[in-house]
């Protein structure tokens, strides 16, 4: 067996063996991505047997399994020995790189990868770009970048990445937090789940909100009153739509405004129609985009109607011109 | 030899095509860098990949268009003056500046290649010699900073002032009159300077530019000796204490000018594409001011919110007006919507802003 440390091959020492299953130690860390096995895999070991043997290392007392554990937990429900490729003595190390390369065809999610990455990390922290090319991160690539950037992270925030709560696409902006900063955020990730580009703005926002205003993320984050609305019952989904919304007033407090204003009269203007009027460029032209849609005639002469009528309101001065009057 | 300006001892080495050489730009730049490195790039050599550094200067045989007009943008008003493009990037670190993210380098180029430039100016400027003309070198780089090495505004202000009909601005944030003893027709020529409050020279300008009082005294200078200046608020900065700092430079600009010493005077608010601001962002982390209120303007670039625009225009045009400014005002790259609310009246009211500046710049 060779003991390189980025080739692992077999050598003429390597021997098929077999074992009653629960003879083999399926507990190493290394067996980063092991799940249930799939029913179908449960149906073939049961119909057919064993195809492939399992990759072990029985250097020591025991087999120690490398690679296979969906294989070797079918065949324990099944009451069955294992047929195993005994790879001899690898340390921590290459016992990590023979799983990678036992599952090279998989599609690895980003919460995957860093949980291999965070192996290696633990065992030899500047050794970890030796393995992302076998984890499929392309050298220089943003995915490679952003993990990288995510191993900087306490290792608390892996779960809500592997739960898909938050998206690899923030590792650089929740890199910029600090400690203090990651802990306060750390409560909008714990039942959220957030997609990457709401949460890249929210995350964005209170950043910048946080270097110009001179404030801290906690004294942010008490005035977006986002402690409330995640103690409160609102579903998940209405519960990140008020945070960002809140967080983002925080962030453009005089665009926000008159927003607000605009929607209120704008509400007003059109309440009882079908009309809809919107401000289309954050007030830059001062202009109104109304809409309607009509179904017939009928309901194209209510439109009109509606419209002229509409027209007589006297709240378009404040529409047409937002607050730079 | 004189000592070199601050901003320009940085400057480690010169690069030069060999067609240009031989050429004035050249000879002086050896003359008065004679004790750096020199490296003659052989026709068809380029400047080796990665040395995109500021500390380079290359003098180059430039072969595109020398006379352009300004990009402007669409849906604002643009001025519509002309580009005599003499070279790319600037020594001075401005936080703000649109070149970090405009060009693919930092190198600081020079088009050496000056017979091509007067080639293409006297066929441009002699083919309508009844046309006026507005022109200016200070888009891509600074019009004086390397001036000191080059001469290059003195050799252009000599060469225009056989085109009576050509109006030249030079547009610069440091002080460099060598290019005044060229002018035989103070009338055909617009020193410039930019301006902008004393916090932000102080904290984005990186201490290397001239003051405000330099570039005001210099200003003072030109009028003395009968020539108009422009002045540049551009771009205006939204930060907190803003209102102090514009009103302190818009009172010193009449502290040493005259309302009729200045042909005309602009106001831009910062806007920029988003490349810029991450270049900002990570050039200058202390520069907070990238995060206001900027949404995404009619043309795609960010720009600050008009209430907030229209707000910092009104304050510092109700200054300069007090001053006796007035018609000389105008707003760089705003919609006219914008124009009414700030001046209470658009380009139009004015004829076009294009002919309304003409005619400031030729003193009519």
């Amino acid at each position: 067996m060779s003991t390189d440390a980025t080739t692992v091959n077999f050598s003429a020492g390597s021997r098929i063996v077999r074992c009653p299953a629960g003879q083999i130690d399926a507990s190493g860390p290394w067996l980063f991505w092991t799940a249930q096995p799939r029913a179908v895999l449960r149906r073939s070991v049961e119909r057919h047997g064993q195809l492939l043997p399992v990759l072990v290392d029985w250097s020591g007392q025991g087999p120690v399994l490398l690679a296979g554990a969906a294989r070797t937990a079918c065949l324990v429900g099944l009451g069955r020995d294992v047929a195993c490729l005994d790879m001899g003595r690898l340390d921590a190390w290459e016992k990590g790189l023979v799983y990678v390369r036992s599952n090279a065809d998989r599609d690895l999610s980003d919460g995957q990868i860093v949980k291999a990455l965070r192996y290696f990390q633990r065992l030899d922290p500047g050794r970890t770009g030796d393995v992302h090319e076998e984890l499929g991160l392309e050298p220089r690539s943003r995915r490679e970048r952003l993990v990288v950037e995510w191993l900087s992270l306490p290792v608390m925030w892996d779960r809500f990445l592997q739960e898909g709560h938050a998206p690899l696409a923030c590792a650089d902006l929740l890199a910029g937090f600090g400690p203090d900063g990651l802990e306060m955020l750390a409560p909008l990730f714990e039942h959220l789940s957030w997609s990457r580009g709401s949460a890249v703005n929210l995350l964005t926002w209170l950043q910048e909100s946080s270097v110009r205003d001179g404030r801290t993320i906690r004294e942010l984050m008490d005035e977006a009153g986002v402690e409330g609305i995640l103690r409160s019952d609102l579903s998940p989904k209405d519960a990140m739509s008020r945070i960002t919304a809140n967080v983002r007033c925080l962030r453009f407090p005089r665009l926000s405004r008159m927003e607000q204003d605009f929607a209120a009269t704008a509400r007003t203007i059109a309440a009882g129609t079908r009309w809809r009027l919107i401000q289309p460029d954050q007030f830059e032209s001062g202009k109104v985009e109304l809409s309607v849609a009509v179904g017939g005639l009928s309901g194209l002469h209510t439109a009109a109607q509606d419209l002229v009528r509409m027209a007589s309101h006297e709240g378009w001065g404040a529409l047409f011109s937002g607050d730079d009057r | 030899m004189s000592v070199l300006p601050a901003h320009l001892r940085g400057i480690s080495r010169v690069v030069v095509d060999a067609a240009v050489a031989r050429s004035p730009v050249a000879s002086r730049v050896h003359q008065r860098l004679s004790d750096l490195p020199w490296e003659i790039l052989a026709d068809g050599e380029r400047l080796t990949p990665g040395l995109s550094r500021e500390d380079i200067l290359y003098l180059k045989q430039y072969r595109g268009r020398f006379l352009r007009f300004c990009p402007g943008t669409s849906h604002y008003r643009c001025c519509g003056y002309q580009i005599i493009h003499i070279g790319e990037n600037c020594p001075l670190r401005c936080s703000y500046c649109i070149l970090q993210a405009y060009f693919q380098d930092r190198v600081l180029k020079v088009w050496a290649n000056q017979d091509d430039l007067w080639r293409e100016l006297d066929e441009a400027f002699s083919a309508h010699p009844g046309r006026r003309v507005r022109v200016g070198t200070g888009e891509f780089t600074d019009s004086l900073v390397l001036e000191p090495l080059t001469g290059y505004s003195h050799d252009l202000v000599a060469f225009l002032a056989r085109y009576p009909q050509v109006c030249l601005e030079l547009k610069s944030k440091v002080v460099d009159l060598s290019w005044m003893e060229a002018a035989s027709d103070p009338i055909r020529v617009l020193p410039a300077w930019s301006l902008n409050s004393p916090a932000i020279v102080d904290t984005e300008e990186q201490g290397v530019c001239a003051s405000l009082e330099q570039r005001l005294a210099a200003a003072q200078t030109c009028a003395r000796a009968g020539f108009r200046v422009c002045l540049h608020f551009d771009p205006i900065i939204y930060y907190p204490g803003w209102q102090d700092g514009y009103a302190r430079t818009a009172e010193m600009i009449f502290d040493y000018l005259r309302p009729a010493d200045i042909a005309y005077v602009s106001m831009g608010s910062f806007r920029h594409m988003p490349e810029l601001r991450r270049c900002i962002a990570e050039n200058f982390p202390g520069s907070t001011y990238i995060y206001g209120e900027f949404i995404t303007g009619l043309d795609g670039k960010q720009r600050l919110l008009k209430p907030l625009r229209v707000e910092q225009f009104r304050f510092l045009v109700t200054r300069l007006r007090r001053g006796g400014l007035d018609q000389q005002l105008y707003l760089c790259m705003e919609s006219d919507e914008v124009w009414q609310a700030v001046l209470g009246r658009t380009p139009e009211n004015l004829g076009g802003l294009y002919r309304h500046l003409m005619d400031l710049a030729f003193g009519e």
